[in-house]
């Protein structure tokens, strides 16, 4: 009787990105994404599912993600050593550049998936940190539209800051 | 994709695209310095710190005055002449007062609601600060605080006597405090949603303790971390889910929490007959203790815990008068202990674990760290 279980085909469901790409992921991937989840819960989930906001490109790296994430948390590893996989499998994924990095930010709010957010937020966050305003503006592209006189006010206003 | 369509993509401020609340989560982990430092980046930027949830105040960073005095502590520190107060010259002392109203200037310049604040080396001796904690909690409806204390002022040959916190309000669900000093425990009145309540070296009136724990009644997690003054402890919380106790010492601990689910005891120090644990529901229980010679204590601590001890004859050995003994830790699944499992007093408690505990899943003993044998005996 359980053999039978075991033999039924894993669910999977097919995620169409922004520019055409159809990627094929697992159930237990699928629910990574809090998007689909909630589909699934619903019972609303199709097994073909277009994603509007996300190119194939961060769709592919974003799917690497929880694939991972879903193995490391189903495998019969014990949590500690888990949690150091994640943990340099997470540094290692980080180690993109800044457009691919925001992208893969607002690819994790719009699939809502929380440790991924929270994962790049982190990371953009420790960019800015420590660096003066010129470079964080070089390094974004941050175009600075302010005027001279007007750049000079705001620096007065919070004076302390720029010391 | 040919050159200059990726030239024009290298160019897009992606950054400054982003929806304001995703800009406001990434930068509201920045500190506040470089938080508000972001404002001259573009016009965008300009106001979109001040939406930001998460507050992130070290006043060491944030002026040149304040971090000097905090330097001058450590030094003294390495040269083991370290004091709770420190001498500071009345420039210093006008200072902190500034770095103080700098954080009541920012909050009120901050427009959002603020769902966590934290604030480092936060004196509590002066106005300001009660006005920035009254201000947080009042207007602010902060959900969670963490506040960190800093040594105390010895301005010329009198300490300054730090003014009371305000009372903390309903809005707060965590509380955090660091090394300040907890006399008069009012100020948890009406904290009805606070469901966890953190203590790291801070020092408590006799009675205080007591205090909180009926004026917060939705506690779901209490840690106390090297706090003194505590002399009795006596919980009795139902929603308690998580208890953790570290370098404490006790006279009595008296732990009613039915649905208590993690339990840890790290190097406390509490008589054994004066500790009663009724906790049924225990998942996780960490006990250990830092030097070998309150691990006997410890020992005596555990049997208790495991309801032996009273049947226990000198040698550690049971009486089998096992009819009336009910293990607490029935539903354990963790374990971890430090024990010299090369005497047999500390390896029978291991044995009663495994009796009693038939969910165990995860089990890590320690060897507690050796002293010279002279010591032990």
């Amino acid at each position: 009787m359980s053999s039978s279980t075991e033999l039924t085909e894993k669910k999977v469901f097919l995620l169409k990105s922004l520019d055409g790409v159809i990627f094929e992921v697992e159930e237990s991937v699928a629910v990574q994404l809090e998007v689909i989840r909630e589909l699934i819960e619903g019972d609303c989930a199709r097994p073909f599912i277009s994603l509007y906001n996300v190119t194939s490109e961060i769709l592919a790296l974003v799917i690497e993600y929880c694939k991972h994430h879903a193995e490391t948390c189903s495998g019969g590893t014990s949590a500690t050593i888990a949690d150091e996989d994640l943990k340099t499998f997470d540094n290692e994924f980080m180690n993109v550049d800044e457009n691919i990095l925001l992208e893969l930010c607002s690819a994790a709010d719009y699939l809502d998936i929380k440790s991924l957010f929270e994962l790049t937020c982190r990371t953009l966050a420790s960019l800015i940190k420590d660096r003066t305003i010129i470079e964080v503006r070089k390094m974004f592209n941050v175009e600075n539209d302010f005027s001279v006189v007007e750049e000079k006010a705001v620096r007065k206003e919070f004076a302390w800051a720029f010391k | 994709m040919n050159s200059s369509t990726r030239d024009v993509e290298q160019e897009l401020d992606r950054i400054s695209n982003l929806p304001e609340p995703i800009r406001c989560l990434i930068i509201s982990r920045l500190p506040i310095e470089e938080l508000v430092r972001t404002s001259v980046l573009s016009k965008s930027w300009h106001d979109t710190w001040k939406n930001v949830p998460h507050l992130y105040f070290d006043l060491t960073r944030m002026t040149k005055a304040c971090r000097e005095p905090f330097y001058q502590v450590k030094r003294n520190r390495r040269s083991h002449c370290a004091r709770n107060f420190l001498p500071c010259s009345e420039q210093h002392i006008n200072q902190l007062h500034d770095a103080a109203r700098l954080v009541n200037t920012i909050l009120n310049a901050h427009s959002a609601s603020v769902t966590s604040c934290r604030i480092n080396q936060f004196p509590i001796g002066f106005q300001e600060p009660v006005e920035s904690v009254e201000y947080l909690t009042r207007i602010k409806g902060v959900q969670e605080l963490y506040l960190t204390g800093r040594p105390l002022i010895r301005f010329g040959p009198q300490k300054l006597k730090p003014l009371p916190f305000p009372s903390w309000g309903k809005t707060l669900q965590v509380l955090e405090l660091s090394k300040y000093t907890i006399k008069d425990a009012s100020i948890f009145k009406g904290c009805d949603n606070l469901h966890t309540l953190r203590l790291k070296i801070v020092k408590l009136g006799k009675e205080s303790m007591g205090e909180i724990l009926t004026y917060c009644k939705a506690l779901k997690e209490i840690s106390l971390l090297n706090c003194t003054g505590i002399e009795n402890l006596t919980i009795s919380n139902k929603n308690l889910k998580i208890l953790e106790l570290h370098n404490i010492s006790f006279s009595l601990i008296n732990i009613c929490a039915e649905n208590l689910a993690v339990l840890v005891l790290g190097n406390i120090q509490c008589p054994a007959s004066c500790l009663v644990i009724k906790a049924p529901a225990v998942v996780k229980l960490d006990a250990f203790h830092l030097n070998r010679k309150d691990c006997f204590e410890m020992e005596e601590l555990l049997s208790r815990c495991c309801g032996i001890l009273g049947s226990c004859n000198d040698a550690g050995r049971p009486i089998s008068n096992r009819t009336f003994y009910i293990s607490p830790f029935k539903k354990l699944q963790m374990l971890s202990l430090n024990l010299d499992l090369n005497n047999i007093g500390e390896a029978i408690i291991l044995s009663y674990f495994f009796r009693e505990c038939f969910g165990l899943k995860t089990l890590k003993i320690c060897l507690p760290v050796s002293t010279p044998l002279s010591e032990v005996v």
